[in-house]
């Protein structure tokens, strides 16, 4: 127990010591300094506690304004579904305001140009919701889908 | 425009035709002549009525005022989890004109104890539909808005859009200024006010008051001048809306009868419409304040409808001389005539003697800044202009009434104006320079959304001059290197970051056999140096070397993709910087490294409506990938390394060390123009600082733009850039002199990103399968 501790610390001092690497020379340090964390979580091994991935520099970045954002999206659903398209993009676009780092609502307005025949727009949206889309692996197949359409 | 109501009246017939009534005269002869001569007198003057009539018909009912366009800040966000201090949000409420009160019952009244806000919003007409009214209750900390609710209806509330403040007004050349206001919308205390004071029978008499004009005769003839004017407020309005200012006889005839036309024509509500919004009322600069709904804003800041009594007696009290009675300059006349309107009104019965006391007794209340004049933002009303004479006429834009919604952000621009006027003192101060010498420019920009939020056309931010952030066409040195370092490495199997350059001496030929031979700053050469380091360090030599290994056409076609609009020429010396651009031209580029290789033409406007709030133009956000996110990558984590390692190191006396910021320096010949562009988490800066004469100012990029751009960075408190390693970008340990493949316990070995089989095979002399440390490498690979 005592050992599988010292590597959950050992992990997770990682973690935040990776926040701080950058692609220049790290002054020279008395032990080795873990690298940065994969991408990919780390497979949890058996009998040991392992903290799941989080990229490092997620922890100091903008807040999840996850409600606001929330309730804009659904607003933006209910315009689309009504078919007043340019409200759907406009309300899209003041949740973009609010968090342009978040990919589902670069997803959405893609979908609303892609909608409204603006092609290249939306291709150009998918491939932006993509590059944020992290892990996000559906999300992610549904950009390519949008790109495909916008293509045709 | 309002439409009116025609209402056809034989008044002025019955009147004409009585003055064509002859009189009894001496015989037939001169019977005849009479008769004749009344006729024809009679006619003309049927005609000329006819003729005045049309004219007050076309002038009343035809479009009666010019307009101007409104200019709108962003509207504030608020919501759980915004940004948003204490601080900031009280000052969005005062600059909106929101009293503080006890206890907020009415719109635009707020209270706050602590971090405790409670106010009551006025409803405002967005280009999306309208936001209503609410009392509402905000929970803000250092770190923003922690809780937000409705508390008229004691709900959470997801979230909510303030008012935008209004930030300047296009108006036309002859710099009339007015907000329209209903006659719906004219207080009670304000109309009682007028009658007190300008015209008591104005609800009784049919445009000329017999006897208050005898009266005025009487007193003029006691004088022996002109004392007295016994107009009434029909007459006036006719005087303001037809006529010269002359005094003759021949214009108070005229007057007479337009004013006796108007009276026939429109109701007495339309006449006190038309008043209400034609007067003159104070001056802002070159710009002319006319009407109650434009003065209420001008000196007190807030709507006519929010006014208390002694507020619209003031503006009243400045019908008799705009000037003479400024309240801003003059505030002891003004207040004595103010107190002389209340006196009035109290003794026509209209209020009370008890309310004059008290409306007597309350200061000027005269909003301190003139807000609203274009002159308080010059620099970025510029820019909004710019894009609206693409899409629309001047006079549409001066007289139609527009109402534009743009980016700007009136909080980010006062620390901006801030940030410059206290570094440019700063930096004159070390270098023992003449006040004033140096000069600055500065675009704040949201990098994902491409909105500019904040313009610095100079050091002075209120005064509308020689606009630099777009005019201010400077070399942009070592700013370009960036777009020649993405071009390598977007070619993953030809560059990487660790790719060894010669940063060694060069002598190049153009076409006519003249000799360029750059140097680095430093005036030595480093021979060889990896590809990181040559730009974290600026490295002049390599870059050309490299620039010209990749080909200039292809840095040119990439330049143009990230949204360069200007001609260049395709020169060896293009590679360091030889091309000339203006701040806002280098934050369009600098957005394609700052949002991942998406290029967002930047915008100032959001939205435009009429002037009933109709949509009429949208300017939408459209991104376009110019670059691959991989190599985007790459060049970003070299641009953080620029910051931490290189010429941008001297960031951190402003920005704690653990802030990620990326950025680069750009420095011109002679030390004429010092450049710094730089991004975060959630803001890309541009800034330069030079002469105006283009005579060397002394500072490198790092000396001087640096500095500023980081002064505003830290009154901004940033969010870190949280750079996302796309899928296709791997780490691995390198040495970093070699830049061959190393392990992670190997000594000084540093992660690097590569684009996934691009990392380098040769293996440096400590490297995985040698030494001890699998241990850690086994858990995470």
């Amino acid at each position: 127990m005592k050992s599988s501790s010292r590597i959950l610390i050992l992990l997770s001092s990682a973690l935040l010591l990776a926040g701080c690497a950058s692609t220049g020379r790290i002054a020279s340090r008395p032990a080795p300094t873990p690298p940065p964390p994969p991408p990919q979580p780390p497979a949890p091994e058996s009998g040991v506690e392992v903290a799941p991935y989080r990229p490092p520099q997620v922890a100091n970045a903008r807040p999840q304004p996850s409600r606001a954002v929330q309730a804009l999206l659904e607003r933006a659903e209910d315009q689309q579904r009504a078919g007043d398209l340019v409200a759907a993009a406009n309300t899209l676009e003041r949740a973009l305001r609010i968090d342009p780092n978040d990919a589902r609502v670069w997803n959405r307005l893609a979908h609303v140009r892609l909608a409204q025949g603006r092609y290249r727009q939306a291709a150009g949206l998918a491939a932006k919701s993509n590059a944020l889309a992290r892990g996000d692996a559906a999300l992610k197949a549904d950009n390519e889908r949008i790109i495909a359409r916008a293509r045709q | 425009m309002v439409t009116r109501k025609k209402k056809r009246s034989s008044r002025a017939g019955s009147r004409r035709s009585a003055r064509g009534r002859a009189r009894r005269g001496h015989g037939w002869g001169w019977l005849k002549w009479g008769l004749s001569l009344t006729l024809l007198l009679g006619l003309l003057l049927g005609g000329y009525t006819l003729y005045l009539s049309h004219q007050v018909r076309v002038k009343f009912e035809g479009k009666r005022w010019a307009v101007p366009a409104r200019v709108f800040a962003r509207p504030l966000e608020l919501y759980e989890g915004a940004r948003v201090a204490p601080e900031q949000l009280q000052a969005e409420l005062q600059r909106l004109g929101y009293r503080e009160v006890k206890h907020p019952r009415q719109p635009a009244q707020w209270s706050r104890s602590g971090g405790r806000f409670l106010f009551h919003t006025r409803p405002f007409l967005f280009w999306d539909g309208s936001e209503p009214g609410r009392l509402v209750e905000v929970r803000a900390g250092r770190q923003g808005v922690t809780r937000l609710r409705d508390a008229g209806e004691g709900k959470p509330l997801d979230l909510l859009r303030l008012e935008p403040p209004v930030i300047g007004s296009i108006y036309p050349a002859h710099k009339e200024d007015r907000v329209l206001v209903k006659r719906s919308d004219l207080p009670d205390h304000l109309v009682q006010a007028l009658l007190a004071v300008e015209d008591r029978q104005f609800f009784q008499h049919h445009g000329l008051n017999l006897r208050s004009i005898a009266r005025a005769l009487l007193a003029d003839i006691r004088a022996g001048r002109a004392v007295q004017g016994g107009s009434t407020l029909t007459q006036q309005l006719v005087k303001n809306f037809f006529l010269t200012p002359e005094r003759s006889l021949w214009r108070k005839a005229n007057e007479a009868l337009m004013a006796l036309i108007v009276e026939a024509r429109y109701s007495k509500d339309e006449i006190l419409e038309a008043y209400a919004n034609e007067v003159y009322l104070g001056q802002d600069g070159e710009r002319a304040i006319h009407g109650f709904g434009l003065a209420s804003w001008f000196y007190f800041n807030r709507p006519l409808q929010e006014l208390k009594l002694h507020e619209t007696a003031l503006l009243v009290a400045l019908l008799k001389g705009a000037s003479y009675y400024n309240p801003r300059s003059h505030p002891e006349r003004a207040l004595k005539r103010r107190n002389l309107v209340l006196d009035l009104m109290a003794r026509q019965g209209f209020i009370t003697p008890e309310q004059a006391r008290h409306a007597q007794r309350q200061p000027l209340g005269v909003a301190k800044q003139k807000r609203l004049g274009a002159s308080r933002n010059p620099a970025f009303i510029d820019l909004v202009r710019r894009q609206l004479r693409r899409d629309y006429r001047e006079e549409d834009l001066t007289s139609e009434g527009l109402r534009i919604f743009t980016t700007f952000d009136p909080w980010v621009q006062a620390r901006l104006e801030q940030a410059i006027s206290e570094g440019l003192a700063r930096l004159e101060k070390g270098r023992k320079l003449k006040r004033g010498t140096l000069q600055a420019a500065a675009v704040l920009v949201s990098p994902q959304e491409g909105e500019v939020r904040a313009l610095a056309g100079g050091r002075k931010a209120g005064f509308a001059g020689f606009n630099r952030a777009l005019d201010a066409v400077r070399p942009i040195g070592s700013l370009i290197k960036p777009a020649v370092y993405l071009l390598a490495l977007s070619q993953p199997e030809r560059y990487t970051l660790v790719t060894p350059l010669e940063d060694r001496p060069i002598r190049l030929k153009d076409a006519k056999g003249r000799v360029w031979q750059p140097k680095n700053y430093d005036h030595k050469a480093h021979g060889r140096v990896l590809l990181h380091q040559a730009l974290a360090h600026s490295y002049n030599l390599a870059t050309v070397r490299l620039g010209l290994d990749l080909g200039l056409d292809r840095v040119v076609e990439l330049l143009r993709r990230m949204g360069l609009k200007r001609p260049v020429r395709p020169l060896p010396s293009l590679l360091l910087g030889a091309v000339s651009l203006s701040p806002l031209e280098v934050a369009q580029l600098y957005q394609v490294f700052a949002s991942g290789g998406f290029r967002t033409p930047l915008r100032a406007i959001r939205e435009i409506t009429d002037a009933e709030g109709r949509p009429l133009q949208r300017y939408p956000l459209e991104v376009e990938p110019v670059a691959g996110p991989g190599p985007v990558y790459l060049l970003d984590r070299n641009l953080v390394e620029v910051m931490r390692q290189g010429t941008g190191k001297g960031i951190r006396r402003y920005l704690p060390e653990k802030l990620e910021v990326a950025g680069k320096t750009g420095t011109t010949n002679e030390l004429r123009d010092s450049w710094f562009a730089g991004f975060t988490g959630d803001w890309l800066g541009v800034v330069w600082v030079g002469r105006d004469d283009n005579r060397p100012a002394g500072f490198t990029g790092a000396s001087g733009a640096l500095q500023l751009w980081g002064r505003v960075m830290k009154k901004l408190n940033p969010l870190p850039l949280a750079l996302v390693p796309p899928d296709d970008v791997v780490y691995v340990w390198v040495d970093p002199d070699t830049g061959y493949r190393s392990a992670e316990h190997c000594k000084n070995a540093v992660a690097m990103p590569f684009i996934r089989g691009s990392e380098p095979r040769q293996q440096a002399e400590c490297h995985e399968s040698s030494g001890i440390g699998g241990f850690l490498d086994s858990l995470f690979r």
